[in-house]
């Protein structure tokens, strides 16, 4: 048998420190963000009974996700989305206490995407759940919470695409798509198949301006024009209430003067039995792929016990964190960091490690033999700015990196302005 | 402005996709030359054009390495890539089809373990497994595939087929259509976004080029 000691396993990686802490940075930012917005953090298990994913779909269908069993022999799962565990915990123990409920998390999730894939199994999503909330004004805080965050970590130039799911549904409905073909035609309205919807559209017989509308969804994206070519007397009611909640929403962001950041595409159409309304894509430079997504699931916390409305975003950690290293985005400047060189058994090193500590700085301890310059050897090769050596009487010897020399007296020491 | 990059499928698809965009104005002639090289670049227009193997322009695309691509509908079936599929081109014309010896048409429904040999695995697994309702046996090929069933590998194939010749010469005959196949202009979905301006342009300016009858086929 092959040995794979010395592999991880397909579709997970290590962090090494620099990579960790770019990353790190990027989810407290995150999460300052959500809490400045009022969202309060929740942890749920990375282990799920495999049954609370038995009505989903699409990306967390039961093939994506890792199986295995409990001693009594029942189905777990590795928790392929955060989402569908935070409604299951809303469902089950919210019980009364008052509604909205703000909710945020930052947390890694499992799927597996098979092995010619080089998707990641395993990735951290920071996201936002508002659960008890419906309506545009709900809709809109989400997407505005998404544009604030994304700035806020760094990247600059994307898009938040915004779509509505019931428009679609709306004209199946009048269209009198059977289940399969809705299904079908999904999938080729999120490809823009434009060939494969006019296939599908020619076995109905209905309303042709309903028709021709199907047939143009793959085109009804862009600004806010969109909603004036989509609209048609002829639509039904779900079609038409699809519409006017797109518009609220897009105003709403609109008078935030957001605008810039978001477009509109009726053809987005993904995990339509998950979403029930609002949907989002985020892009950006540099990344093939959504850095962001979420949407309005009004009916899942229904699965788990209680009727709830609820609108939420995910950020993939991994994909921002991918778009700033491509885009070439400085990460926040690492704190300053010195290397502490001490004689052997001088008891005033830590007292004095402390201080340096408290002052702001990073401090580490040199633990190698030989002098100052030793030291200062071991600062460059670490990427360490500069070594730190007590003298007598309290004061502080600082060799720089680049060559400076420079005595922090004990008086400076004990003030503590360092920096 | 940003390099929109295009990847194109090595060979015939190619050579026709580069009189396409020489009649929208691209100038990709640089690729006419016989040269070695696998990457071209537009710098009026700010293109690049990348020559890669058919079966990987979807991945190409779906990761963004190329914004556009340019490839068979049999490709993309095959690699099932997350993808907008923009237009059909029209050229490069064939069918997706199952064939095998005539004396097997009436018995395709009834045999028990039928083994199907293609390079189009996937394309076969969905059409037998999903719209047929049938169990069968996928057996993956890389070439002359057409072989199979004449050595008793398999009793059918499921390939492309242009004209039937090769199919003809080797005593099989397509038993069952399972669509139509022709060049496709696919799209990254972020580039759909990110550039949708410039992307719309190319897509107004052959969708013309198109209407007008196109190019040799």
């Amino acid at each position: 048998m092959p040995d794979y000691k010395c592999h991880t396993p397909e579709g997970v990686t290590d962090y090494l420190p620099d990579e960790c802490m770019a990353k790190n940075q990027i989810e407290q930012s995150l999460q300052t963000t959500f809490y400045s917005y009022g969202y309060r953090r929740v942890q749920t298990p990375v282990i799920e009974y495999h049954d609370i994913y038995a009505a989903a779909s699409g990306d967390i269908s039961s093939e994506k996700l890792f199986k295995f069993f409990d001693p009594q022999g029942r189905i777990l799962a590795l928790r392929g989305d955060i989402t569908t565990s935070i409604a299951r915990m809303m469902g089950t123990k919210w019980g009364a206490a008052p509604l909205p409920a703000r909710l945020c998390y930052v947390a890694e999730a499992f799927r597996y995407n098979g092995s010619s894939s080089s998707l990641p199994s395993e990735f951290t999503q920071a996201g936002i759940e508002l659960i008890g909330a419906g309506g545009a004004a709900a809709d809109a805080e989400i997407i505005i919470v998404a544009i604030t965050a994304l700035l806020d970590a760094g990247i600059s130039e994307f898009q938040i695409d915004i779509g509505q799911v019931s428009f679609f549904k709306g004209l199946a409905g009048q269209i009198g798509l059977s289940a399969e073909d809705t299904e079908k035609m999904c999938t080729l309205i999120d490809h823009k198949d434009s060939v494969g919807i006019a296939e599908v559209i020619a076995k109905y017989s209905a309303d042709s301006e309903i028709k021709d509308l199907m047939l143009s969804i793959p085109d009804l994206f862009g600004g806010e024009e969109v909603l004036s070519c989509a609209d048609s007397p002829r639509l039904n009611a779900l079609s038409r209430s699809a519409l006017s909640n797109l518009r609220q929403v897009y105003d709403i962001i609109k008078g935030c003067g957001l605008e810039t950041y978001i477009s509109l595409d009726l053809g987005m159409l993904q995990s339509i039995d998950y979403y029930t309304g609002v949907i989002f894509k985020g892009f950006t430079y540099g990344v093939g792929f959504a850095i962001c997504g979420g949407g309005r699931y009004d009916a899942l916390i229904e699965n788990f016990g209680a009727d709830m409305a609820a609108v939420g975003l995910a950020i993939s950690v991994n994909r921002v964190l991918a778009a700033m290293q491509r885009q070439k985005k400085p990460l926040a400047s690492p704190i300053t960091h010195i290397l502490l060189w001490t004689d052997t058994a001088n008891a005033a090193s830590y007292d004095t490690g402390q201080k340096l500590r408290r002052a702001g700085l990073i401090v580490e301890n040199y633990l190698g033999e030989g002098d100052t310059e030793a030291a200062l050897a071991y600062a460059n090769a670490h990427g360490i700015g500069a070594v730190a050596a007590p003298l007598p009487g309290g004061s502080l010897q600082m060799l720089y990196c680049d060559g400076r020399r420079r005595i922090i007296t004990a008086a400076e020491l004990e003030g503590g302005d360092l920096l | 402005m940003k390099y929109l990059t295009i990847a194109l499928a090595k060979g015939r698809l190619a050579e026709i996709s580069m009189d396409l965009f020489l009649k929208i104005g691209l100038d990709c002639s640089e690729m006419k030359e016989k040269t070695r090289k696998l990457i071209f670049a537009d710098e009026k227009n700010k293109i690049k054009f990348i020559l890669v193997k058919a079966a990987d322009v979807p991945t190409y695309v779906e990761y963004g390495a190329a914004d556009i691509g340019i490839v068979g509908k049999d490709t993309l079936l095959q690699e099932g890539r997350n993808l907008y599929e923009m237009i059909d081109l029209g050229f490069g014309q064939c069918r997706m089809c199952v064939c095998g010896p005539l004396a097997m048409k009436d018995k395709l429904d009834s045999i028990n373990d039928l083994r199907v040999a293609s390079k189009f695995t996937n394309v076969a697994r969905s059409y037998f497994f999903n719209e047929k309702g049938r169990t069968v046996e996928i057996i993956t090929l890389q070439g002359s595939v057409e072989l199979a069933p004449l050595v008793g590998l398999s009793e059918v194939i499921v390939d492309i087929v242009e004209t039937g010749k090769t199919l003809r010469e080797n005593g099989l005959d397509v038993l069952e259509t399972i669509c139509d196949i022709s060049a496709r202009f696919v799209v990254n979905r972020v580039s759909m976004k990110m550039e949708r301006e410039r992307i719309l342009d190319i897509v107004q300016k052959l969708k013309g080029v198109l209407a007008e009858g196109g190019v040799e086929n």
